[in-house]
């Protein structure tokens, strides 16, 4: 997994490299070159940190942003809609995910519903820990990394994991249970209890 | 300490929202992409598609034929003995699955019977007088019988059929002309210098079609196309937009008229809705069509390129868009907004698809119909899914041998013309060669799935498959000069008719354009 880059970024002045030539709007291009470090940061994570998964997502995002009537111009607006654009894209990404584990006949692993150890408090803002949740993450199946990633790095609520997993509330309980106990397992085994 | 709640994990919240940088090459290709608006090709992406497996064409259940290697003499004539020694198995042309069988008092009819259960009926047909010459039949729109011919016959080169087919010629757009003919009164309503028009359909007064120039000799490449609005009272062109569709997009021309928008499947995933007044965009959209494949081309140089290659389908229903990608993916797609309302995933893993698969959907009053064609190196198989799009419950399935050509009628009644190949000889069988087509003409009950009619196979090698159905007939050809179509009492109607291009029956007239011009003929 590649290191994690520099997470302190001042967005205030664009890098002399992306000014550039341009037939698009200024204004739209600019505030969409200026969020590129906020999607990618916002995938990065969430792809398990594989890179090239990431740069995808990342690309087909701006692509939609672009070319979308509607792009916002002022920055303020612009992020949380690219972020709507970007959780449909994860979102369908961890589908597609799942559909070819399927097609290739790979078994999903279901874990059980007994208790596991829980996770100790983590200092998030250390590079290292950060890289151990999100290697732990890429180690989950699609369905729950999926249900991590939208109820717990994102914050949705229940019913809007549900709808996104194609599930009954029920379900996605039932799921999200899993999904926690298999990132505990998976954490121990890697961290042990202590860390 | 074990827990099973979720209070270890609510310190993710917020940590992993943090900007990154990506690699300077990275960025760089977005900042280009941002200037110049157009799709960088990803290397990446075509990675991905050309290595995921192929699902290979030796997964589908093929017919018996058998071919073997030509050696040398000797070994050549024992081959021959040893093929038509072999058991050689027929394809019955069987339909199996989750049906209600044939219905006892329908008999399955042969095509050539001299007794059915009514007496064969002759049909008549009389020649619709404002149309001489024919060069292509665009179908029946907003009460309009819509033809494409020459402004000048005397002055048309081609043999009629031709010219819209043929890659060697320049389109001349003064060669032809539209024509919107009164179906009653077989008097013309207006006419308009048009080539290579392909009607979708009208509504709100206006008739929509794709107006298109083939890139002469380029194979595999779709045509570029403009949309165009017609006024269906006068002809005249309300307006154009640019078809956008590079990809290769499995529902051609991927068109669907609602009450007062059209909807096209543009490129990358797009959905893009324009008034029906003035084509004005309403909305665009997105959705999802699937894995797809890549596949290589060649262009007229020689040089190859990879395609991208699509499986979607996309029908309207209930006031509703409705799509379906080759991963089974269906998608709902709200008309006003464009807004995706529902999806969910049929599960088809008991289905070897082949990466070439093919996928129709037809709509009917209570449901949609799916139509999927699936391709082995040898052999083609089908199945029909009936299934209601809210939610994908299942209505019925049907697994038939051989290619389908599917027609709906908004009652439920499905009728579908099945074709598969027979070596006729023993070089043929020797070599794998198609041969001779079979086809029989099936009706389903498509609520129930109960086969209301079927007829045994036979051998029609001239003319163009294809069923047609208006839910009281069901109807296909038989040959280069003939239709014959059914009742649901199982009578027989004939229609003999001069070398047809295509027909097709509406409330109950056929409408059939020949060398000589278009004619019609009523069913009782």
């Amino acid at each position: 997994m590649d290191a994690i880059a520099s997470r302190d970024l001042d967005l205030s002045q664009p890098s002399s490299k992306t000014k550039s030539q341009s037939n698009a709007p200024p204004q739209a291009q600019t505030a969409l070159s200026q969020a590129l470090p906020r999607i990618y940061g916002y995938f990065y994570p969430r792809v398990g940190g594989n890179r090239a998964q990431a740069e995808d997502l990342t690309q087909e995002t701006m692509l939609s942003a672009v070319r979308s009537p509607k792009t916002p111009t002022n920055i303020d607006e612009l992020m949380p809609w690219l972020f709507s654009i970007a959780r449909n894209k994860l979102i369908d990404h961890y589908r597609k995910q799942d559909r070819e584990r399927r097609n290739l006949g790979q078994q999903v692993d279901e874990a059980d519903l007994s208790e596991q150890p829980g996770l100790p408090d983590l200092d998030l803002e250390s590079l290292p820990i950060r890289d151990e949740v999100i290697a732990t993450l890429s180690e989950l199946n699609p369905k729950y990394q999926a249900a991590i990633v939208l109820r717990y790095f994102d914050g949705c609520d229940v019913a809007t994991v549900a709808q996104a997993m194609f599930l009954s509330e029920s379900a996605t309980q039932s799921m999200l249970a899993r999904a926690r106990n298999a990132f505990r397992a998976i954490w121990t085994a890697r961290n042990g209890e202590s860390r | 300490m074990t827990q099973n709640n979720d209070h270890d994990f609510q310190q993710f919240r917020g940590a992993f929202d943090d900007a990154m940088m990506p690699s300077n090459a990275f960025k760089a290709k977005i900042e280009k992409l941002l200037q110049s608006e157009q799709p960088i090709e990803s290397e990446r992406v075509s990675t991905v598609l050309a290595s995921l497996p192929r699902k290979t064409s030796s997964t589908v259940v093929p017919t018996a034929r058998r071919s073997h290697p030509l050696m040398i003499a000797a070994a050549v004539i024992t081959v021959f003995a040893v093929a038509v020694a072999s058991v050689w198995v027929l394809s019955g042309n069987v339909l199996e699955g989750e049906y209600a069988g044939a219905p006892s008092g329908i008999a399955t009819l042969p095509a050539d019977a001299p007794g059915t259960p009514g007496p064969d009926v002759q049909l008549t047909a009389e020649q619709i007088p404002a149309i001489s010459q024919v060069h292509q039949y665009l179908g029946m729109h907003g009460g309009l019988l819509i033809v494409r011919g020459p402004v000048d016959p005397k002055m048309s080169q081609s043999s009629p059929g031709e010219a819209e087919h043929s890659l060697s010629q320049e389109p001349n757009v003064n060669s032809d002309v539209l024509m919107a003919i009164d179906p009653t009164t077989g008097g013309s309503i207006w006419e308009q210098p048009f080539y290579g028009f392909e009607a979708v359909g009208a509504s709100d007064g206006v008739l929509i079609g794709l107006e298109f120039d083939f890139e002469v000799g380029v194979s595999s490449s779709r045509p570029e196309r403009t949309l165009v609005a017609l006024d269906l009272a006068t002809g005249e062109r309300l307006w154009s937009a640019d078809v956008n569709s590079k990809d290769n997009w499995g529902p051609y021309p991927g068109v669907v008229i609602l009450d007062h928008i059209v909807v096209e499947m543009g490129s990358h995933n797009t959905l893009i809705a324009r008034n029906l007044s003035d084509g004005e965009v309403a909305w665009e959209s997105e959705f999802d069509p699937g894995d797809g494949w890549l596949q290589q081309v060649a262009d007229q140089s020689g040089e190859t390129r990879n395609e991208n290659w699509y499986s979607v389908a996309m029908t309207k229903w209930n006031g509703t868009i409705v799509i379906i990608n080759g991963d089974g993916l269906v998608q709902l797609i709200e008309p006003e907004s464009g807004e995706r309302t529902t999806t969910y995933q049929f599960d088809w893993t008991d289905i070897e698809i082949t990466a070439n698969n093919h996928i129709e959907l037809h709509a009917m009053d209570d449901g949609v119909v799916l139509y999927q064609l699936m391709s082995g190196s040898d052999s083609m198989r089908s199945r029909l899914t009936a299934f209601d799009p809210t939610d994908g419950t299942y209505f019925w399935h049907l697994d038939v041998d051989g290619q389908q050509f599917v027609d709906l009628a908004g009652n439920g009644n499905v009728a579908l013309q099945s074709v598969t190949w027979e070596p006729s000889n023993w070089f043929q069988r020797l070599f794998g060669n198609h041969g001779d087509s079979i086809r029989s003409l099936t009706w389903i009950n498509g609520n129930s799935g109960e086969v209301r009619m079927t007829t045994e196979p036979g051998v029609v090698n001239d003319g163009n498959p294809g069923a047609v159905t208006d839910g009281t007939y069901a109807c296909s050809r038989s040959g280069q000069s003939e239709i014959i179509c059914y009742d649901l009492n199982g009578t027989r109607y004939i229609l003999e008719i001069e070398p047809m291009y295509d027909f097709d029956l509406v409330d109950g007239v056929l409408y059939v354009p020949t060398e000589d011009g278009m004619f019609r003929a009523e069913l009782p």
